[in-house]
């Protein structure tokens, strides 16, 4: 795997949880449209979208340097790290996003590790403007990779959601955040309601539910006009809108706007 | 099989314990903490929820010494998903206090707050749901850091849950039963549960909703309905209580230590029926078969449903 490039202001273009067929046009059009970017595939919440992935993508396929994104896995899903098809995506890729300490135990001696955004827990609430202004979560931050680091964990950088609009200073010792954009996830749920569509009512609403990807055909949107901003759910997660202003200057993981999906 | 019932006010320990409880959790608020960590820092994961699911710090030594009369064990909660280094020094301070009065266990929702008691408390830990235990490559994470006790996540697929247990011999594990379902999962579920507009989840349904297909034409007249409809079922049918007590002979039989009653915030009554309810379960051997509770209906409000 070639060695990660720690550069300060580098951008990714992130199409997890995508259609598989829209992946390749997508990430074009975004990065003609950013003026660049690398490729991030894979999923932050769910398993059966990134065991289907692995069956339908090869590295062939793909930009010469993409990141992976592994989502926290069920435990009948952790056989499918022994798959061979996922583990030619496995060391194809530039970087693994981890989101939970077993993969980061599993990944984190040697391989391109990043901690991916289910490792920042400040909490985001837009409901709460006097809360957005005042926090920011690097505190927190800094006190888990502390801790990480001195248990011997490796990773060369830390995804984050914006929290109000004022960037921190990069310190010594810390990592530079990648912060995500334009979605800012405030939940995640391993009862997908979308895998629950069109099951009889018996089987409605199970964990890490077997589904058809339905998710891949739409989505909800909830407006919260009193804050003037959204939730979206999208996948297996709920996400609202980051800060505008948020982030400008630093690594970014940019997600497609979910009205740019492709037809069919 | 332990019962552990949550506690927001010593008066209730009696009760408890008599009605069957033999485990106690609570949190607490700390005079000093908002006044160092502001108004929106949280000690714990429900310490938004104050008085109403807290003790006040001056009464723990206490409480943690009637919960001992009334021969139960007490554990503390100290599982906020993420705290900063000053919070975890003030925690330190505080978990060792919490040792010296005699607390049987601490129960931690962050790899932080987890290393940082590994070495310089005693007390055995709980890794909470917040820890998101969701399978055996978490765990062994946690049990590389001294954990020797598990609360399984209310998401876990019933099938996968008995896998984690059967692989861990040596772990002792905890199962949520009863009172409040959660259909996101706690260990990301990261925007505010109480204050003034309440958890996200009951938040977002008095929201317009608005369906927007992937595909630039819009989606068939059938999968509308099925869509529409499963949502209806999903906000207003799924999860509006939960039980799970279908499965307390197979967690007896797999040796799950505690079954867990969530609900600080709760009405005192029904979490008294509801511990009640689980001992007689417990103690006659019986197995639910919907005889006790009705909610089973269609397995919408099942913790353990099978898959």
């Amino acid at each position: 795997m070639p060695p990660a490039k720690d550069t300060k202001t580098d951008t990714v273009i992130s199409l997890t949880d995508r259609g598989f067929s829209q992946i390749a046009a997508l990430y074009e059009k975004q990065r003609l449209k950013l003026g660049g970017g690398r490729l991030q595939i894979g999923s932050y919440l769910c398993g059966s979208y990134f065991r289907a992935l692995c069956s339908a993508v090869t590295p062939a396929q793909l930009p010469e340097s993409y990141d992976l994104v592994l989502p926290v896995l069920a435990q009948r899903d952790l056989s499918l790290l022994e798959d061979s098809k996922a583990q030619d995506l496995i060391s194809g890729a530039r970087a693994l996003v981890v989101n939970d300490p077993g993969m980061l135990r599993r990944f984190g001696s040697g391989a391109q590790v990043r901690l991916g955004r289910l490792f920042f827990r400040a909490y985001r609430d837009h409901r709460y403007p006097q809360y957005e202004e005042s926090a920011s979560g690097e505190e927190s931050m800094r006190a888990l990779v502390k801790a990480l680091r001195e248990l011997g964990y490796h990773f060369y950088a830390v995804e984050r959601e914006a929290i109000g609009s004022t960037l921190p200073s990069p310190e010594d010792g810390v990592p530079v955040p990648y912060y995500h954009l334009p979605y800012r996830l405030i939940s995640g749920m391993r009862i997908c309601e979308y895998a629950s569509a069109e099951k009889a009512i018996e089987k409605k609403f199970r964990p890490d539910a077997a589904c058809r990807l339905q998710c891949l055909r739409y989505h909800i949107r909830y407006e919260d006009k009193a804050f003037a901003n959204a939730y979206i759910k999208f996948g297996r997660g709920l996400y609202d809108l980051a800060p505008r202003d948020a982030a400008r200057g630093t690594n970014l993981i940019i997600t497609p706007e979910l009205s740019e999906d492709l037809q069919k | 099989m332990n019962i552990m019932v949550p506690l927001a006010s010593a008066r209730n320990i009696e009760r408890f314990c008599q009605a069957g409880a033999s485990e106690l959790y609570f949190g607490f608020e700390h005079p000093e903490w908002n006044r160092y960590f502001g108004g929106f820092a949280e000690l714990n994961r429900m310490s938004s929820f104050g008085s109403q699911a807290n003790l006040p710090y001056a009464e723990v030594a206490e409480t943690i010494k009637r919960i001992h009369e009334a021969k139960a064990a007490a554990f503390v909660t100290l599982n906020s998903p993420a705290y900063s280094e000053r919070q975890l020094a003030f925690l330190k301070v505080i978990a060792q206090e919490l040792e010296d009065m005699g607390a049987d266990g601490l129960i931690v929702g962050s790899i932080e707050m987890c290393a940082l008691l590994q070495k310089y408390c005693s007390l055995p830990l709980t890794a909470s749901t917040m820890c998101a235990v969701y399978n055996t490559e978490i765990l062994s994470f946690y049990r590389s850091l001294g954990i020797k006790r598990m609360i399984l996540p209310r998401d876990l697929r019933w099938d996968d849950l008995c896998a984690i247990v059967t692989a861990c011999p040596g772990i002792e594990f905890e199962c949520f039963i009863l009172r409040n379902g959660c259909r996101f999962s706690d260990a990301n579920c990261l925007s505010f549960h109480s204050r003034k507009f309440g958890a996200v989840c009951c938040y977002i349904k008095k929201l317009p909703a608005q369906y927007h297909s992937s595909a630039q034409t819009d989606l068939e007249p059938e999968t509308k309905r099925e869509i529409y409809g499963n949502h209806f079922l999903y906000d207003r049918a799924f999860h509006a209580s939960a039980c799970g007590l279908c499965q307390v002979d197979a967690f007896r039989e797999m040796g799950i230590c505690s079954l867990k009653i969530v609900g600080r915030a709760d009405n005192t009554d029904e979490v008294v029926q509801d511990i009640a309810l689980l001992r007689r379960l417990i103690d006659s051997e019986g197995t639910c078969r919907n005889l006790v509770r009705n909610e089973c209906l269609y397995g919408l409000n099942c913790y353990y449903p099978q898959p």
